[in-house]
């Protein structure tokens, strides 16, 4: 059997924490009243239909990994190779972000933001800027994928 | 609902594991209770076979966690079956189903006996009513966020998405998450929240965008549940629904569970945990404290901030046992034995992660010296102050907490002024002052920018300790119309 677990309800009483009580659950009642969550517009409404009815390919727009999937095609499918940017490595800019969603897409690949692997992709924003980046660090390109991204290696 | 489908395997063995730890216990509610921690209990259960089939049989691992799991969810949930059909041929004289003696009883409740009663459960209909109400709204906003940026924020992109794609997608190579070459994934950090994502897509067969928000929205529902289960139970089923409700008014547990960050897991863990024990000190039972501290073990499971909580209750718990021990010596010593044995699994495979494999850190791992630590906490004045800061203003913030941390602290008044203050009700506000104490501290030592670090991360610390708060400001400030659990009560 259950433990019997009431007890007498006491009505409200003039007292301290009675008052209390009832300033409480005032308060309480005034903000269930007065908060408001963001309204939604339509857009936003097709993809939550699309989410409750489990069909995914339209989420896959929103992977941050996607730009990188042209460099699946020549890179290993597992080992270390460098991760090169149109500037060094700082982890404190937000360009540090392509090299984590290029991790994130290749894994278990591992990405050095340092060029010291043999091999390395060039994922700069222009040609130019992609071969000066390949002369400056000591690559070689192999492929070039057009507008800035490339694959190199290390020059012997 | 395919991507729903991963759920089973978690929510049957979460709940057998959980309903075998609380046969013959006292416990009220415990229906509730199943509801509310049984599929996070699962995906902490699940994420622990995970991780010891990818330990072990690297090569093997997927199929062996999944042939485990079920495996285990069929054992345990067949000795429950058996356990409950021997324990009814056992009855003498032929009694009522449980269902049916609560229908019963609903029935006989049901019926107003005066004035009084027929306000109160009308006020309580209207109540729970507008719960209803605000859980769907949340559910619905939840959605349409979640939609709208599948996945995730930052850490959930980088960090906790990052491991468990190593879990899935290599399991001869998943320890590539621990190189030192992406240091930036603080290759230390436990593994619950990508286990069950890892446990997700392999159940799937594909790293699907959409379970991490479902296993997420479970993790929210979860909280919001328990805070009902225990408000209800303990202080007043008025204080239940509202309790719940005021919960989901508050935005960053929502937000960051959007996010999908692992902020708001390990406040489920550490509140079920800290609720389970206030429940277990005042029932003396001691089954409820092992699972205390399987919650406890969870949160430790979940994120480095969690060790520090079960480190804190731990010692709380050790003291009230080293006071409490003239009175009641065994009772409270099994008790804290059984905290202790329900830590140990969860414990145990994060000593393992961080022995073998974690070992660098920010703080612990970082390399420096106890002492070099002490140096540079007390040779920041300026820095403790900007924290301090920090807190007042984010405390003040009504947009975001709708003056939680103002009824917190005008609760913690009321506890302090109190005259009858029993049935362990100090345990929040001391856990939750150590807690914060103990951020405010990582935040001194962190070797991040210390502006940065607060704008990152100020407001999902006071997330873990959120549900808490909300507890026991429900505790001081409201009609308590329940009696404390008493010690040795009747079984259920």
């Amino acid at each position: 059997m259950k433990n019997t677990t009431s007890v007498t309800v006491k009505p409200p009483q003039f007292t301290p924490s009675g008052i209390i009580s009832v300033l409480f659950f005032i308060a309480l009642f005034g903000i269930v009243l007065t908060s408001k969550l963001p309204t939604a517009t339509g857009p936003v409404l097709f993809l939550k239909k699309e989410f409750l009815a489990g069909r995914e390919s339209l989420f896959r727009f929103q992977d941050t990994g996607l730009p990188y999937a042209p460099f699946e095609a020549y890179v290993p499918k597992k080992g270390i190779i460098s991760f090169l940017t149109d500037k060094p490595y700082d982890p404190f800019k937000m360009a540090a972000e392509q090299l984590q969603a290029a991790q994130g897409r290749l894994i278990p690949l591992l990405l050095n933001s340092a060029p010291v692997e043999p091999t390395a992709i060039l994922f700069c924003s222009r040609d130019e800027i992609a071969v000066a980046r390949i002369q400056e660090t000591g690559y070689k390109p192999v492929a070039a994928l057009g507008n800035g991204k490339m694959m190199a290696e290390k020059k012997t | 609902m395919t991507s729903l489908s991963p759920l089973l395997i978690p929510a049957a063995l979460g709940y057998s594991v959980l309903a075998l730890l609380l046969r013959n216990t006292p416990l009220r509610g415990k229906n509730l209770f199943l509801m509310a921690a049984s599929i996070p209990t699962g995906f902490g259960i699940c994420s622990l076979i995970l991780f010891f089939s990818i330990w072990i049989i690297p090569s093997k691992a997927m199929p062996i966690s999944l042939t485990s799991g079920i495996g285990l969810t069929l054992f345990l949930g067949g000795f429950l079956l058996w356990k409950n059909s021997t324990e009814i041929s056992r009855a003498k004289t032929p009694t009522p189903s449980p269902g049916v003696e609560l229908f019963r009883q609903k029935l006989f409740d049901a019926v107003p006996k005066n004035k009084r009663t027929v306000l109160k459960s009308v006020f309580l209909a209207i109540s729970c009513l507008i719960f209803l109400i605000t859980l769907w709204n949340v559910i619905h906003f939840f959605l349409l966020s979640v939609s709208a940026n599948i996945t995730g924020g930052w850490d959930a992109r980088y960090m906790w998405s990052l491991k468990a794609k190593f879990l899935f997608r290599s399991p001869e190579a998943w320890q590539g998450m621990f190189s030192p070459v992406i240091s930036w994934s603080h290759g230390d950090y436990p593994l619950l929240w990508p286990g069950t994502l890892a446990w997700g897509w392999n159940w799937l067969g594909h790293e699907s965008f959409l379970w991490p928000p479902w296993a997420s929205l479970c993790f929210y529902i979860s909280s919001v549940l328990i805070l009902v289960w225990y408000l209800r139970t303990q202080v007043s089923p008025l204080a239940g629904w509202w309790g719940g409700t005021f919960f989901l008014l508050l935005i960053p547990p929502l937000f960051w569970s959007i996010s999908l960050y692992t902020d708001l897991p390990l406040a489920f863990f550490m509140t079920a945990s800290t609720l389970m024990l206030l429940v277990a000190l005042r029932a003396g039972q001691a089954k409820l404290f092992m699972v205390s501290g399987l919650m406890a073990g969870l949160a430790a499971w979940t994120k480095n901030e969690g060790m520090q909580f079960l480190a804190v209750l731990s010692v709380l718990l050790g003291g009230l046992t080293f006071l409490k021990r003239q009175r009641t010596s065994s009772q409270t010593r099994l008790g804290l034995l059984s905290f202790l044995g329900g830590i140990c699994l969860p414990l145990i495979t994060v000593m393992i992660l961080k022995i073998f494999f974690g070992k660098s850190g920010e703080y612990l791992g970082s390399g420096r010296s106890i002492g070099e630590i002490c140096r540079t906490i007390f040779s920041q004045r300026s820095d403790i102050s900007l924290i301090l800061r920090s807190f007042a203003i984010h405390g003040r913030n009504f947009a975001s907490w709708k003056g939680l941390w103002c009824f917190f602290s005008f609760a913690g008044i009321v506890w302090f002024f109190k005259k009858n203050r029993n049935g362990f009700s100090g345990i929040i506000p001391v856990l939750i002052l150590l807690l914060n104490s103990g951020y405010a501290l990582a935040f001194l030592i962190s070797p991040a920018n210390l502006s940065w670090h607060l704008a990152t991360a100020f407001q999902r610390l006071l997330v873990h300790t959120a549900p808490l708060a909300l507890v026991f400001s429900f505790e001081m400030l409201t009609f308590r119309t329940r009696a404390p659990e008493k010690q040795g009560g009747q079984t259920a």
